[in-house]
């Protein structure tokens, strides 16, 4: 039991905040989360990697936004209503990511799916930690660190 | 104790501190009979022992004690004040410098043995002759009344007319010396007892240190007062009897005819010692109070002058900013509100707000400028210094100190000037006999002159000493390999001494302590452009050199033209703009593929920001707008859709996300909440 909970202390019995990318639910560590934010014209950057949609305004300082779906792989759907700004820290990077819709709070304490099993994506299951079950919804938990933290050689 | 949350203010007030010493003992060497810097700086001393002695540094404590018994005999004039003296109160600096900044670091003070500094400075003290020792010691008791009633309280014109009309309307005028208790926490408070006693029973003419300072705590354990009574002596010392916490106690009737005289004829001091009959009640006690209230009423007008300010953290200056854009971004919406549901009285009061939102903006930015003076103010030590080690004779000038700068840019501009400055005392100035044979004065000039030049500060640190020699320079970086002889003939004199900017290049032809470190102007130069300056210099065989350093005011804020491509905007910098055209599609012509235009018989190839930028394309417009840039020598047309116009821009970082993109220095947020992006020429001209 210990064991477990140290091998997967990352996922287990944490908070997570939950949103939508098509039709699949996604989390991240609320730890990470620092605000969400409606949809505010975003300036495109040229010459930035293609899944930085580019950068926002943030109460004052700038903010690089990415594409989450493009970053993980997923078809482009267009903005809506819902469509928000999760805006992350990772150690010191802060970014915002275009989400279709944040749904809720919730707190994962089932076991995770084996991630590679689950999984059948080329583009790298390396941008995910593991799903979460909660009653019987998946969520699935994203590696923040390889979603934002290697970027920074974006072109 | 508790005295850690202390430890920063007693960081910060030590070394302003030093720095007033040591100013204020480069003063005195200049001319060493102006009391007033003695006063100063036995004031300034005073202050740091009683500060280090609170937080427990007893080395600290045990030097500037002895510096202020040195400085208290020459302030008395019972010492002579020599270089010898100078000197060795100046190497008490350094140590106590060197003993704060290891505080600093968190380690103990024994850094340096100042054993030899307190032996020296004591036998300074001790090397007088009688008077001295008998002053510092208990007084004779004929002398003290004098002494109490002259040094402790000087009177205007203005205070012995109202004692004179006192006198005439059948009242008295009393001097009132209050000794605190050394224990007393609030002295303030105590203090304000005390006034409000002596208000009660008759009106406060003036009181040293001012009510002001009194209140302020700026004062050791003594004050003055003087105040004009009906009562008589014995009832203004039953007044403050009840009050706690007080030492002593000193009344004295005061005569403003005698008084009158006292200034007049300050050594036979008789004429005040009758007008005070009731004086020798406690006679001998006398000597040490006077003494006090002497450093504290020297002290008291000179502190008028300073403005009152406050530390703050420049990090929250920075949130101040930012809160500032978020504020003014929120009031275009509003405004954007009140236009679209008409809402007159909306509108209405947002002009006001507009106005609040416009000052309240410019003063947050002047709050980030500090005057180059915190920098300036280290470097005539310095000076005086090095040309002592180099036995050379050297007159430093600064001018307009008072020239402000950004906070960001003081903090780093310090070490480049402090380079060029001992580059043009080593190397530049020469040495007195020299210096002679040539024909021109011993003393050899440096300036240090800051200046506004538009929208930039120009520092510029000149000599008139050797000058550099441009053959040298050339035949050196042949030598090592720099450049090409060849190479080397092409550049024309201006151009060769600028070769000393590059890395490697060290002139001097033997390395010295000042100024040959094996780092070089290089550095500098790096430094500077790092900052976005720009460092350059002139020089003349014989007559000196200029090193010309130009900053911008500031790292945060540049004036920008705002430009639009299709449906993006994007800032281009002022600085690298040369001119903005209108012109019809006809005028653009091709040049080997190379498409180009002609502006008064130059061809200036031009960039097609849609297409380098790859702006996605919504509409043709019908006009084309010409924004000629350089960079360096090279010119080049970008063409945009429209120009939106000119305007200041607050510079904020892309972040690391964007690391590896030069293309835009960065981005700024505009008055509507969107963020443009600011080119880079230089790389944009490159691609």
């Amino acid at each position: 039991m210990a064991n477990e909970e140290n091998m997967n202390e990352m996922d287990e019995g944490r908070q997570v905040v939950a949103f939508k990318l098509r039709d699949e639910e996604y989390g991240v560590s609320i730890l990470n989360v620092q605000e969400i934010r409606n949809l505010t014209d975003i300036t495109r950057v040229p010459f930035s990697a293609d899944f930085i949609k580019g950068v926002i305004n943030l109460r004052g300082s700038v903010l690089p936004v990415i594409d989450l779906k493009k970053r993980l792989g997923l078809a482009e759907t267009p903005y809506t209503d819902d469509t928000r700004i999760v805006t992350v820290n990772i150690d010191d990077l802060h970014v915002g990511m275009l989400v279709d819709a944040v749904t809720e709070v919730l707190t994962i304490d089932s076991k995770p799916v084996d991630t590679k099993k689950a999984i059948n994506d080329k583009s790298g299951s390396r941008f995910l930690s593991g799903i979460g079950n909660v009653d019987g919804r998946l969520i699935i938990m994203l590696n923040l660190e390889e979603i934002i933290g290697n970027v920074g050689d974006g072109k | 104790m508790e005295t850690n949350q202390y430890m920063d203010m007693f960081l910060d007030e030590s070394h302003e501190h030093l720095q007033s010493l040591n100013e204020g003992l480069l003063s005195l060497e200049e001319n060493s009979d102006d009391v007033s810097v003695v006063n100063d700086i036995f004031r300034n001393a005073h202050t740091l022992k009683g500060m280090s002695a609170t937080m427990g540094y007893n080395k600290i404590a045990e030097l500037t004690h002895e510096m202020e018994d040195v400085l208290d005999l020459i302030r008395k004039e019972q010492l002579k004040l020599d270089e010898d003296i100078i000197d060795t109160l100046f190497k008490c600096l350094d140590s106590l410098e060197q003993m704060i900044n290891s505080v600093a670091d968190g380690e103990s003070e024994d850094v340096v043995d100042v054993s030899d500094l307190v032996a020296k400075l004591s036998s300074i003290s001790k090397g007088e002759p009688a008077p001295a020792a008998a002053s510092t010691a208990a007084a004779p008791a004929a002398a003290a009344p004098a002494a109490a009633s002259t040094g402790g309280m000087q009177l205007t014109d203005i205070d012995r007319d109202m004692l004179r009309q006192a006198k005439e309307g059948g009242m008295i005028g009393v001097h009132v010396q209050i000794t605190l208790a050394e224990t007393c926490l609030l002295k303030s408070a105590r203090s304000y007892m005390v006034m409000n006693a002596l208000d009660e029973i008759g009106d406060v003419v003036k009181s040293v240190p001012s009510a002001e300072d009194l209140e302020q705590e700026k004062f050791d354990h003594t004050f003055d007062i003087l105040v004009v009574t009906g009562a008589d002596k014995k009832a203004v010392e039953d007044s403050l009897n009840s009050i706690s916490e007080i030492d002593k106690i000193l009344v004295e009737v005061v005569d403003p005819e005698a008084q009158a005289a006292a200034p007049a004829a300050p050594a036979p001091a008789a004429p005040a010692a009758p007008a005070a009959p009731a004086v020798p009640a406690a006679p001998a006690k006398k000597a040490a109070p006077a003494k006090k209230a002497a450093s504290a009423k020297s002290s008291a007008p000179k502190k008028a002058h300073q403005s009152q300010s406050v530390r703050v953290d420049i990090d929250k200056l920075d949130t101040l900013m930012n809160l500032m854009g978020e504020l003014v971004i929120n009031k275009v919406r509003l405004e954007q509100i009140g236009q679209t549901h008409r809402l007159s009285e909306l509108t209405e009061t947002l002009e006001q707000m507009d106005r609040v939102t416009t000052d309240l903006q410019n003063i947050v930015m002047k709050v980030r400028m500090v005057p180059v003076s915190a920098v300036f103010n280290r470097f005539p030590r310095m000076v005086r210094d090095v040309s002592k080690e180099l036995n050379k004779e050297i007159n430093l000038t600064i001018e307009g100190e008072e020239t402000e700068l950004d906070r960001t840019v003081i903090d780093e501009i310090g070490d480049p000037i402090m380079h060029l400055l001992r580059n043009s005392l080593d190397h530049g100035v020469e040495h007195p006999d020299e210096r002679e044979a040539k024909g021109k004065p011993r003393t050899g000039e440096v300036g240090l002159i800051a200046r506004h030049e538009g929208n930039n500060v120009v520092i510029m640190v000149t000599d008139d000493g050797a000058g550099i020699a441009a053959d040298k320079i050339r035949k050196k970086a042949v030598e090592k390999g720099m450049i090409s002889q060849e190479d080397a003939d092409k550049l024309d004199d201006a151009d060769a001494v600028r070769l000393i900017f590059l890395p490697g290049f060290s002139t001097a032809e033997q390395i010295t302590d000042i100024s040959g470190r094996g780092v070089g102007m290089d550095v500098v130069r790096s430094k500077i452009e790092s900052l976005s300056g720009h460092v350059d210099v002139e020089t003349k065989i014989d007559e000196g050199s200029v090193f010309k350093i130009k900053l911008p005011l500031t790292l945060a804020i540049i004036q920008a033209m705002l430009v639009k491509v299709q449906e993006e905007m994007y800032a281009i910098p002022l600085g690298s703009i040369d001119s903005t055209i209108n012109i019809q599609p006809e005028d653009i012509k091709t040049v080997r593929n190379k498409e180009v235009i002609v502006l008064r018989g130059e061809i200036i190839p031009i960039i097609r920001m849609e297409e380098t930028l790859q702006v996605p394309h919504v509409k043709d417009s019908d006009e084309i707008f010409v924004v000629v840039v350089h960079a360096g020598e090279a010119k080049a047309g970008i063409v945009v859709d429209n120009l939106i116009g000119q305007q200041e821009i607050v510079i904020k970082t892309l972040g690391n996300l964007f690391a590896g993109l030069k293309m835009f220095s960065g981005a700024t947020v505009l008055g509507d909440g969107r963020v443009a992006l600011i080119l880079d020429v230089a790389t944009m001209m490159q691609q």
